[in-house]
């Protein structure tokens, strides 16, 4: 929780982060917004999604069942992983049995909740992050502070910099041409990958395909290019049907950045075909629990893996304007971390997530699927308040209740905030 | 790597069951939860077939514009003009991509020669395409066409190219010309399927993709894509999906501070000519 607070004050005592943060909902918040209001459909679609989130959720079992027997079919291969332990043994193994030492990532939570880039490093095989941002985070060695824009907490000074110390080009800040050296840079990566990593956006039981969003082409490079292709989905990032995919598809794209489309959608069903000239040789899909079976055994929390993870509700908080993604100390951050991250990493060790949000509402409303996640940082804090043994939660004392009580209060005004931090630093020395 | 155990299968699935509060073994299957869904899409196939001109119902009315480049629809009456294209052309121009209807094959073809000559190459010295093996990109000519100016055109056919060389004919290619399956004009996305000659590089390697459809090729929405592909041919011999990609417009990034950069990894620029026929459109291809 020290953490939290240092982190989330080093944030706000930080101009360029401020601005960028500002800016950044300004664009993407209220870009999603009039995208809602601009579909064919109107708003009301985001409630419809909501129940086809909450009818596949109640349907797992069946949908992934149906899932990996297609996949089967088109000649993938399928492995359920339990834990972040079996899926990074599933991968260091495929990655053995291949002959792999040079690997190209897509932007992945998933594999960053399992620690992949690690142990993939431990074996002696290079592993790139090819999304821009990822990329510049990967050469800075720090974590990313966003779910889609993972390097919003870099200057275009410090990636100048960055650029010269790590590809030893001559220094510019200029954007474009710094993009072009990282195009540069990163097309001799792609083309001599022996393999490419992906997460997975939204998997459809009904064709067995997965769909894999991006803007920058590099999650098609990674799929097309290198000769096996792994792709780590969380279960429940899986829908029912095509309808259902195009639903979902759509307000993915306008929940994460106020598009009507990604500017790119791969739709993957296995390996290539005879006759195809690309394509990976070799397809597997990697079925991720980790924890989220617990989350589907609470009927309070289950409504959480209906998210899509499109970082729609990061772009309208109040409280990650101020503090960025850092302060989160975990792979999900905002809103939706806030009640993620403590579901599948500990109650107790993340229960200030919760605390430090203001219930305003507003991630609610930008989320693409309606998802409540006021209700469930209520709920995640009345079980810190009362105890609950099964999430290993003990009382809180009454002392720290009003400490978040008083910080989140402070949270919504800078002033309010700079006494705040003072006192909770007097409260939790 | 060896054989999964079932096991680990039927224990994962049987423990989301437990979760779920849902009988051991496997009691539900897919039908009967979203059986549903068949008569859903085949209701929206019934309405594909009006999305021709005259069906406007579905479209938001595009909102009142000059007419694109290139064009000379001032002198025509909206009715003349595809609601469709007009929507694939006010959706595209945000999205930095270039929409351009032509009346005929050849108009394109001259288009994409011009395009060729006036751009910069910018993965070699020399300039070079590639292309699909796909009887609209074949009719275009294009070998023949840059032929005198000492262009080659690569196309990957498979008994006399292997894969790995046309692989390194595409990442040096200064254009790579496709066709597509269909248009989506509501989101100004492109669907293309991976197949023999017609593989996904040529519209991801080259620094510019040109794509050649014709105006039927139009729809306005993704779910009547989706509709048509579940009903379509397709579904039996190559699965229903496949490898399918939609494109809308040039590889982009805002990465760095939030500046708009085309070109992040793949092409940096990307043109669909449109054929349609007897519009009246201008076949005059303006480069800047
Ligand atoms: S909770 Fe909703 S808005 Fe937030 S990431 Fe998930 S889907 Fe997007």
């Amino acid at each position: 929780m020290q953490s939290y607070i240092d982190e989330a004050e080093k944030a706000i005592s930080n101009p360029v982060l401020q601005t960028a943060l500002a800016n950044l909902q300004e664009r993407l918040g209220k870009g999603a917004a009039a995208a809602y209001r601009n579909l064919p459909e109107g708003p009301g679609l985001r409630l419809k999604a909501h129940d086809i989130r909450m009818q596949a959720i109640n349907s797992l079992d069946v949908l992934l069942e149906t899932l990996a027997e297609r996949v089967e079919k088109n000649g993938g291969e399928v492995i359920f992983a339990d834990d972040a332990a079996a899926a990074v043994s599933a991968c260091r193994e495929i990655a053995r049995k291949h002959g792999v030492r040079a690997v190209v990532k897509g932007k992945s939570m998933v594999s960053d909740e399992i620690g992949l880039n690690d142990a993939l490093s431990a074996d002696g095989i290079e592993v790139t992050e090819t999304d821009l941002g990822e990329y510049i985070i990967q050469l800075a060695a720090e974590h990313p502070s966003h779910i889609i824009a993972p390097a919003i907490h870099k200057t275009r000074d410090e990636i100048g910099t960055l650029f010269t110390e790590k590809l030893g080009i001559s220094y510019t800040n200029d954007p474009p041409t710094l993009t072009r050296e990282a195009r540069k840079s990163l097309r001799e990566k792609f083309l001599a990958a022996d393999m490419g990593i992906t997460g997975c956006n939204l998997a459809c039981s009904e064709t067995g395909h997965i769909a894999l969003l991006s803007n920058e082409g590099n999650i098609r490079m990674s799929t097309t290019l290198p000769r096996v292709h792994v792709a780590i989905m969380g279960m429940e990032r899986v829908a029912a049907t095509l309808s259902d995919h195009d639903i979902l598809l759509r307000l993915l794209a306008r929940g994460a950045a106020g598009q009507k489309m990604a500017g790119y959608v791969s739709h993957i069903s296995g390996p290539r075909q005879p006759g195809h000239a690309d394509g990976p040789d070799h397809y597997y899909l990697i079925i991720l629990d980790n924890g989220r079976s617990r989350i589907l055994a609470d009927e309070r929390f289950r409504e959480i893996l209906c998210c899509i993870r499109c970082g729609g509700c990061l772009n309208v908080c109040p409280v990650y304007a101020k503090i960025g993604g850092h302060a989160y100390g975990a792979t999900y951050c905002g809103p939706v971390g806030a009640v993620v991250t403590p579901l599948l990493s500990g109650v107790g060790r993340f229960s200030h997530l919760c605390q430090g949000e203001t219930l305003c509402g507003a991630c609610k409303d930008a989320c693409p699927v309606n998802i409540d996640i006021p209700r469930m940082l209520l709920e995640l804090r009345s079980m810190l308040a009362d105890g609950d043994a099964s999430w290993q939660v003990r009382r809180n004392s009454l002392l720290e209740k009003a400490g978040w009580m008083i910080w989140s209060w402070m949270m919504q005004d800078r002033r309010r905030y700079e006494i705040g931090v003072k006192l909770m630093k007097r409260i939790f020395p | 790597m060896s054989p999964q155990p079932i096991s680990n299968k039927v224990r994962f699935l049987q423990q989301i069951r437990t979760a779920l509060g849902q009988p051991a073994g496997r009691g539900r299957n897919f039908l009967d939860l979203f059986s549903d869904s068949r008569t859903g899409s085949s209701l929206l196939l019934n309405r594909i077939d009006d999305r021709s001109a005259t069906d406007v119902s579905t479209l938001t009315p595009p909102p009142s514009r000059g007419m694109s480049e290139g064009g000379t629809g001032s002198k025509q009456s909206p009715v003349d003009r595809n609601p469709l294209l007009d929507r694939l052309i006010d959706e595209s121009i945000p999205l930095n991509l270039k929409v351009i209807p032509v009346p005929t094959v050849a108009d394109a073809a001259q288009s994409i020669v011009d395009l060729t000559l006036d751009r910069t190459p910018e993965w070699s010295d020399a300039k070079s395409l590639v292309a699909w093996r796909h009887p609209l990109i074949d009719s275009l000519n294009l070998p023949d066409r840059l032929k005198s100016c000492g262009i080659p055109v690569y196309v990957p056919d498979f008994e006399s190219v292997d894969f790995k060389q046309f692989r390194l004919l595409a990442q040096t290619a200064l254009i790579g010309v496709t066709s597509a399956d269909y248009c989506i004009a509501e989101s100004a996305s492109l669907i293309l399927k991976n197949r023999s000659g017609q593989p996904g590089m040529v519209s991801l390697l080259p620094s510019i993709h040109v794509a050649v459809i014709t105006e039927d090729q139009l729809l306005d929405s993704l779910a009547k894509c989706y509709a048509l592909i579940k009903q379509g041919v397709d579904a039996e011999t190559e699965g229903m999906i496949g490898c399918m990609t939609l494109i809308s417009g040039p590889s982009k990034t805002a990465d760095i501070e939030a500046v708009m950069v085309h070109g992040a990894h793949g092409p940096r620029e990307m043109i669909i000519f449109v054929i349609a026929e007897q519009k009246g459109f201008s076949n005059t291809f303006p480069l800047s």
